[in-house]
């Protein structure tokens, strides 16, 4: 059996602050991944929250203090970047602006000294990988961002690294330009067959792009999944809130079934799907649903009437499969494109959002109305209340410092 | 209104220029006038004094010390302040701020006082006054300048840079071969040769440090003395001039080209 790409142990990193008199600071805690061979991996996460400094302990730029990094199977700690079969794409490019780019691209094997012959080769090779054949002989200044990033991308992949770490890689560029990448990147990533390891605070692209995706906060690995887990089955409050919109209804147990647990949130009984830990009656819960897994609607009878004899119109989305119901009145409805956004609140203030998906013959939700809010009760989750920081694998929240306990260590 | 702004701002520009420049341009006149006197009417066009300066051994030996120091000072200033400065850009070690400041003084004691000081230091460790220690004194004034030059280039540039080179391959050494002193170069280059024309034109370290031989600035300064002597001294101070101006265009050129396009990041 092949190694792992990367493996990482129960990785620390702590910064001493060198100047600034801030005591030590926590970047990495205790951080476990396994990279498979030719994975498409992506730490997702808000900036601060240790993904950066993860993948420059991968690169070798940081040396862990505490926990083993293996590269394809070996123990790494230690091993300076420039042993290490692993090649870095920056967040700002850093193209070497007195070589032109077939220079910069040509850099890596001019350091590994492979005969000339081969090296224009391989280059050449490179540059067209990166449809940027034609550019050879400009310097990095006369190229636009987009192309200084292939630039950066043909100057790693030259070298054949067995992983391909990149740093934020599209944060520079404009919209557009960003969602071509990520097609290109993507493909050329299936056509190399080398693992990426991918670093951005950019949702949407962990999505669209990954295998597999690391959700990280505050130091630590929250959740790591197939994007589909990662956005249906999130691990806890943070994943839930960091990756798409979501409504969170505090509550608590009222009763437990086979197939569903009730909770009430304010004066509501709502139907949830049943926990995948165990409760008790009583004890605090949250539940989660995504706003598009809900329908409104002014009254009950439609939603769980049988399905209507008439044509169903082709440009509605398959009807939502409903079996739970909650009263709510209208806060306000906004326009946003092809959806509208209706927020309702339950009877004792919780507020929740429903995205309807727009269509001609739409009702107007106004101020006040009184709906009704349908779902299927096995799209929720719940997830043990908000924990302030008591449980290491479970939420880790707002009641722990960014420092944590350092300055006291630092004494 | 904006007529008379706009000529009220090139009449002072012209005065400006007029009140720089003019004696310059006048010692320059006075080199070519036949005359010991330097005044006006000008009385006719001579060779003469250039021809004397070219058999004035003590004045061209002056000028040879000037020229050695200038060489070999401001090559040892650029490169220990060239490390200096790579240090200070590129590395965060502890007490990093207070070495930049120590390492900056030089630039704001006068160098009279530096002089003295220097002139005490050597006399209590008994090293002997001579070339080399007006040498030693326009390292210590020059090494600032490098440093600060260097460093201004190089923080135009992305520190990610040396990193980059290091994922690619390249040991710490390849490192500062292949990247860190080719950005570096530009101005390393234009250090050396503003270095070069400050220990050239240096006079109060070079007066009080010299032992037996003398600097340009210091002989010509001994020969005022002598009214016969006036006219070889301004054609010194012409031909010196001449060659400074070339020497400092030269390097702005070479500034500008190294930092007209640093790379977009």
């Amino acid at each position: 059996m092949k190694p792992l790409a990367v493996e990482l142990k129960n990785v620390s990193k702590v910064f001493s602050g060198v100047g600034r008199g801030e005591g030590l600071m926590h970047a990495v805690k205790g951080v476990d991944l396994q990279i498979k061979q030719g994975e498409f991996f992506t730490m997702l996460g808000p900036s601060g929250c240790g993904k950066t400094t993860t993948l420059r302990m991968i690169a070798g730029f940081e040396f862990p203090t505490s926990g083993d990094i293996y590269l394809n199977g070996e123990l790494s700690n230690q091993v300076p970047p420039y042993k290490r079969a692993v090649n870095t794409v920056f967040q700002s490019y850093a193209l070497f602006p007195h070589l032109t780019v077939a220079q910069n691209v040509g850099f890596g094997l001019a350091v590994k000294r492979v005969p000339k012959g081969e090296r224009e080769v391989r280059v050449r090779e490179a540059l067209e990988l990166v449809k940027l054949g034609q550019l050879g002989e400009r310097k990095p200044n006369q190229l636009s961002g987009g192309q200084q990033q292939r630039v950066a991308l043909a100057r790693a992949l030259v070298n054949r690294p067995a992983v391909l770490l990149l740093d934020e890689p599209l944060g520079a560029l404009d919209l557009k330009l960003r969602e071509t990448m990520q097609h290109e990147l993507k493909d050329l990533q299936k056509r190399v067959g080398i693992t990426f390891i991918y670093v951005t605070h950019d949702q949407e692209e962990a999505l669209t792009m990954s295998d597999r995706i690391a959700v990280m906060s505050e130091g630590r690995v929250q959740q790591v999944g197939t994007p589909e887990q990662i956005y249906n089955f999130p691990a806890n409050h943070f994943v839930a809130d960091f990756i798409g919109d979501t409504n969170f209804l505090e509550g608590k147990v009222v009763s437990l079934h086979e197939d569903r647990t009730v909770i009430k949130v304010g004066r509501e009984d709502v139907t949830a799907a049943r926990a995948n830990f165990p409760l008790m009656p009583g004890e605090k819960v949250t539940m989660v649903i995504r706003p598009e897994k809900l329908a409104v609607a002014r009254e009950l009878a439609p939603a769980l009437a049988p399905p209507p004899a008439a044509p169903v119109n082709p440009a509605r989305p398959q009807p939502l499969r409903v079996n739970a119901v909650m009263n709510a009145r209208v806060l306000d409805s906004v326009f946003v494109g092809t959806d509208t956004r209706v927020n309702v609140t339950l009877k004792g203030g919780t507020e929740i959002t429903v995205l309807v998906r727009n269509l001609e013959d739409d009702e107007d939700f106004k101020k006040g109305d009184k709906v009704v809010v349908t779902y299927d009760a096995s799209d929720s989750r719940l997830l043990p209340a908000a924990q302030l920081g008591t449980t290491e694998e479970t939420y880790i929240g707002n009641g722990e410092p960014a420092n944590g306990a350092a300055p006291a260590a630092a004494k | 209104m904006r007529q008379t702004g706009k000529w009220l701002g090139l009449g002072y520009y012209l005065l400006l220029l007029l009140f720089l420049q003019l004696p310059i341009l006048l010692l320059i006149v006075f080199s070519f006038n036949d005359s010991v006197l330097l005044v006006f009417p000008l009385r006719g066009f001579t060779l003469q004094w250039y021809r004397e300066l070219l058999q004035a051994t003590e004045l061209i030996n002056a000028a040879k010390n000037s020229l050695l120091i200038g060489l070999v000072s401001s090559v040892v200033a650029t490169v220990l302040g060239g490390a200096a400065a790579i240090a200070i850009a590129r590395y965060n070690f502890p007490g990093r701020e207070f070495f930049l400041n120590i390492a900056t003084l030089p630039l704001v004691i006068p160098y009279v006082v530096l002089a003295v000081a220097l002139l005490i230091l050597f006399q209590a460790l008994k090293i002997e006054l001579s070339l080399w220690t007006i040498m030693i004194g326009h390292t210590i004034i020059n090494m600032p300048y490098v440093m600060l030059i260097v460093a201004a280039r190089l923080s135009g540039f992305a520190n990610n840079l040396e990193e980059a080179a290091m994922d690619l391959g390249a040991t710490y050494w390849g490192t500062l071969m292949r990247v860190t002193l080719p950005i570096s170069m530009p101005a390393l280059v234009a250090a050396f040769l503003s270095s070069f024309t400050m220990s050239f034109d240096e006079f109060s370290l070079a007066f009080f440090l010299a032992g037996t031989q003398n600097t340009l600035p210091v002989y010509l300064y001994s020969q005022l003395r002598f009214p016969s002597r006036l006219p070889l001294a301004v054609t010194t101070a012409a031909v010196v001039i001449m060659v400074s101006v070339v020497i400092l265009l030269f390097s702005e050129w070479l500034r500008r080209i190294g930092t007209s396009k640093p790379p977009k990041v």
